[in-house]
């Protein structure tokens, strides 16, 4: 595809970077944000803005650079190019551990917990390790009330108080997302990154999932990576749709979803 | 490590009662041959409670961890070598104090020099490089003419300390059981606070506790020059046991001994090693009587253990009391 057709079928104010976004209540933004594997553009000049207290999902075919894209953002991968700021702080360089204590914090594609912890503990650490340094070496963790309460209250949150002291790994697939998104919770972040929470589960847990997220929506500014084309809609309020690492359309839902290149590049033919 | 099961408690706190009775009992009865066996046991046990902090808790198996012994011991053995042949001043003494000192200083620099680059290695690589430190230690001893090279050094007197008497089996054996008691009350305490929290995490999980804000590295090195200063102790310990020190103390197989007295015991099981190591002396005593050729017996029961017990004793009982 080429970069002309790419420009002028693009919705919103994805054309050029010399008119750029406004920084103004962007929570996220990155800018010429270049990612290559050998001769792969997995993220070709990206630029993102997340508005602060939005929904923005974000969207593409398998291979067009979503995990790739997150990864950036927080930090696990440096891009070659470009940079990422977090309410326009240059964050590009990083360290991930530093940008979860900044409030940016983000959920996992395989969901990713700690199997031996039971569910309360998995969520107490996330608490701990955003409440500062964990070179203390004498009061049991069981003991600190700061960190058990704020795992109880997450657990409530995501309705999973009846299965706290569960071993993760003995936890439903669909219950270890929910714990997950109770441990980036309990680091109170500011901006979540959520890669696909909604991988793999049933429909009745992804309508649980769906719920979830919705109840979120006031207090947390969210990136949202998902194929649930039901969930996506019923969410976002901004939709961005990357093909081959680039961004062919930004806007709100209902637009991008009757744009003609989006349709063709991803949503298929027939338009819902 | 949550919810231990009461069996292995039960069984763990059993092995305590025993050390803490049956040498007296050795000693009154006359059988003071006996209460060496019993302070090996222990001393072996503090060095295995020390590997159980990476390897158990942290994840990380270390498969250097008897340099740490022989550094300590050597920390006493040189002292005492110079103040009993002269030079050295500086060095040269039977005070306990400075030697313990030493013991664990030297530890502690060579944990946190070779953890520095060690912990920057995963999996069959941490195994190879903590080895090839410890080699380097072997090494080093054995070029070492001043210290007898390879065929050791005579330890003339044990480490002066105001009223313990350590060259009196019954004191020494207190001493090694009080310091083993002490050890695991630390370790445990360690494991269950929030830095055991983060090594846990780590050993599951590395990618998540980088997600949770926490870069795990410092962590690692920390409980990498914990368990080494415990580990010099426990060969501080040993020089003052056996009262000959030489680099066989160092050399990789006692590593590896050492890995195996906690797998045998239990790696998930604060007591694992002390139950590990019990064995390990009890079928060393037993074989050896048998047969010259107890390794192989030996041998045999530990591939079993590793094979089929995974989780070790301890772990064996976990699952039992589970079912």
């Amino acid at each position: 595809m080429s970069a002309s057709t790419t420009s002028t079928n693009t919705i919103a104010n994805n054309s050029s970077k010399s008119t750029g976004y406004t920084a103004e209540n962007a929570a996220l933004r990155t800018q010429g944000l270049i990612k290559s594997f050998g001769g792969i553009r997995a993220t070709d000049d990206l630029d993102l803005t997340v508005k602060q207290g939005s929904l923005h999902a974000l969207i593409g075919p398998n291979g067009a650079g979503k995990t790739t894209l997150i990864s950036q953002l927080c930090g696990l991968m440096s891009p070659d190019s470009g940079q990422v700021f977090l309410y326009d702080q240059d964050i590009t360089a990083m360290p991930p551990a530093k940008r979860v204590q900044r409030g940016l914090a983000r959920t996992f594609q395989i969901t990713s917990v700690f199997p031996e912890f039971n569910a309360q503990d998995n969520v107490a650490f996330a608490a701990q390790a955003v409440a500062g340094h964990s070179y203390r070496f004498w009061r049991p963790v069981a003991k600190n009330k700061t960190f058990q309460q704020q795992a109880a209250d997450a657990l409530a949150r995501v309705g999973l108080s009846s299965r706290a002291a569960v071993t993760a790994a003995s936890l439903s697939h669909g219950e270890r997302r929910q714990l997950e998104i109770a441990m980036v919770l309990a680091a109170q972040p500011k901006v979540l990154l959520l890669d696909e929470p909604m991988a793999g589960m049933g429909g009745e847990e992804s309508a649980l999932m769906v719920e979830l997220l919705q109840s979120l929506k006031t207090e947390v500014t969210m990136l949202l990576v998902e194929h649930d084309m039901d969930a996506v809609f019923a969410l976002a309020d901004e939709l961005s749709v990357l093909v081959y690492g680039r961004l062919i359309a930004t806007g709100i839902p209902s637009d991008v979803r009757s744009n003609a290149e989006v349709q063709r590049a991803y949503l298929g033919a027939a338009p819902a | 490590m949550e919810g231990l099961s009461k069996k292995s408690a039960v069984v763990g706190g059993a092995f305590l009662i025993v050390l803490a009775i049956l040498p007296l009992v050795m000693f009154f009865s006359g059988n003071i041959f006996l209460i060496d066996i019993f302070t090996r046991l222990v001393i072996l046990a503090i060095a295995g409670t020390s590997l159980y902090l990476l390897l158990g808790v942290a994840g990380l198996p270390s498969f250097g961890h008897a340099a740490y012994l022989g550094l300590g011991a050597y920390a006493v053995g040189i002292p005492v070598h110079y103040a009993t042949m002269g030079g050295a001043e500086w060095l040269a003494s039977y005070n306990g104090w400075w030697q313990f000192f030493l013991a664990i200083f030297v530890s502690a620099l060579f944990a946190l020099i070779t953890g520095a680059i060690s912990l920057r290695t995963r999996g069959v690589h941490f195994i190879m490089i903590t080895m090839a430190f410890s080699q380097m230690i072997f090494y080093a001893l054995i070029s070492l003419e001043e210290y007898g090279a390879d065929d050791g050094l005579s330890v003339y007197a044990s480490s002066e300390f105001p009223f313990v008497m350590l060259d009196n089996p019954l004191h020494l054996y207190g001493v090694c059981f009080g310091s083993l008691l002490l050890v695991l009350y630390i370790v445990h305490r360690l494991q269950h606070s929030p830095f055991g929290r983060v090594l846990q995490a780590a050993k599951q999980n590395e990618t998540r506790v980088l997600a949770s804000g926490v870069n795990p590295f410092k962590y690692r090195l920390l409980a990498y020059v914990m368990a080494g200063v415990i580990a010099g102790y426990a060969g501080a310990l040993m020089a003052n046991f056996s009262l000959f020190i030489s680099p066989d103390m160092v050399e990789w197989s006692r590593s590896g001994e050492l890995m195996f007295m906690v797998i045998l015991g239990g790696s998930q099981h604060i007591l694992g090693p002390l139950v590990g190591s019990s064995l390990f002396i009890l079928l060393e005593f037993v074989l050896s009587r048998w047969t010259i050729y107890w390794h192989l017996p030996f041998g045999i029961i530990l591939l079993l253990v590793v094979l089929f017990g995974r989780g070790g004793i301890m772990g064996m009982l976990r699952r039992d009391s589970q079912s």
